[in-house]
């Protein structure tokens, strides 16, 4: 009878998975995972980084950083896949974009536009 | 006896090739005219003078066609106390498309600061803030600019997709209608789409 056969050491192992799936699971989930998968897992990891630096200082995360981000996790999910997100960082993304819409800026004239303006038919 | 009189001879000229020298200036004043470029003060500006009627106009020219130099004439114009306001402005404009936001703020501000009721300043102040991310501040200058000029369209269509990015849907529709209101029949499709998502949402 081999060591990690014995009955009582193996449902403690078993627990163990059951409590910590990614430390014993990880090894053979890796090696079943095709190259997509493992593409899409590395993306989620530095999504998750982009996440943490947004929220140790959100002040310093400027709107086109939150829009280049949403506009990955969309890309995700036009290829099937599911991601939703940082809900702030997305919201900030969803306002950035709403916001580039907008009419643009108006020179001033210099009483040139007024003058014409002015001009009423009589 | 007969005196000889030495007759005066002058001593023969030397011919040959002549040195150009310096003529000494003839003073003016001794001759009753009043000399009034007699020296150059010591910081002369040295200006090119704007081919249209003042700086501004020349500043507004080049801005038009998108030259830079249009950045050297509104300070200019600034500086002869032409159109300050409004070079301010336009400055602020420049400066935001060169993202330069803080220096952008900074000279829309000086314009107000002229005039705090300058339209265009607080549409432009409203449009740099919203660029910035600070929608409150972006909501106050449209607002005030629709407040000023009643009958532009443009400040209540942003102020409108201000109000949607605060989630306050129904006074976004307020804001968008009032802008199809006043706009041109060109303009009322993209509006119009808008709206109708809006009211989608609002329910």
């Amino acid at each position: 009878m081999t060591r990690d056969k014995h009955p009582v050491l193996s449902e403690h192992f078993e627990r163990l998975k059951e409590l910590m799936p990614d430390v014993y699971a990880k090894h053979f989930r890796e090696e079943k995972e095709t190259k997509n998968q493992k593409l899409f897992r590395m993306l989620k990891h530095s999504l998750g980084v982009i996440e943490a630096v947004y929220l140790q200082n959100s002040d310093d995360f400027s709107l086109s950083k939150a829009e280049e981000y949403s506009k990955i996790i969309a890309e995700l999910k036009e290829l099937g896949y599911s991601y939703s997100g940082q809900p702030e960082l997305m919201n900030l993304a969803a306002q950035f974009m709403i916001m580039k819409a907008k009419k643009p800026m108006e020179k001033a004239k210099g009483g040139i536009q007024q003058k014409k303006d002015d001009r009423k038919a009589m | 006896m007969t005196k000889v009189v030495q007759f005066p001879v002058s001593p023969p000229q030397k011919l040959g090739p002549r040195k150009a020298r310096r003529r000494k200036k003839p003073n003016l004043e001794d001759f009753g005219q009043l000399n009034m470029f007699d020296q150059l003060p010591d910081k002369t500006p040295i200006v090119s003078l704007p081919k249209a009627g003042s700086f501004f106009e020349e500043a507004l020219e080049l801005d038009e066609a998108g030259k830079p130099e249009a950045e050297k004439y509104y300070l200019l114009a600034i500086e002869n106390d032409q159109s300050v306001e409004d070079s301010y402005c336009n400055l602020g404009i420049m400066k935001s498309g060169q993202g330069d936001l803080t220096k952008a703020i900074d000279y829309l501000t000086q314009c107000l600061k002229k005039n705090p009721r300058h339209f265009e300043a607080h549409y432009n102040l409203g449009n740099v803030y919203s660029d910035l991310g600070n929608l409150e501040l972006a909501k106050i200058h449209y607002e005030l600019s629709t407040q000023i000029e009643p009958e532009y369209p443009n400040s209540f269509y942003n102020l409108g997709l201000v109000l949607i990015s605060m989630k306050r849907y129904k006074d976004a529709i307020q804001s968008i209608n009032k802008f199809v209101e006043l706009a041109p029949n060109t303009e009322h499709q993209v509006a119009n789409e808008l709206i109708k998502t809006l009211n989608a949402i609002a329910k």
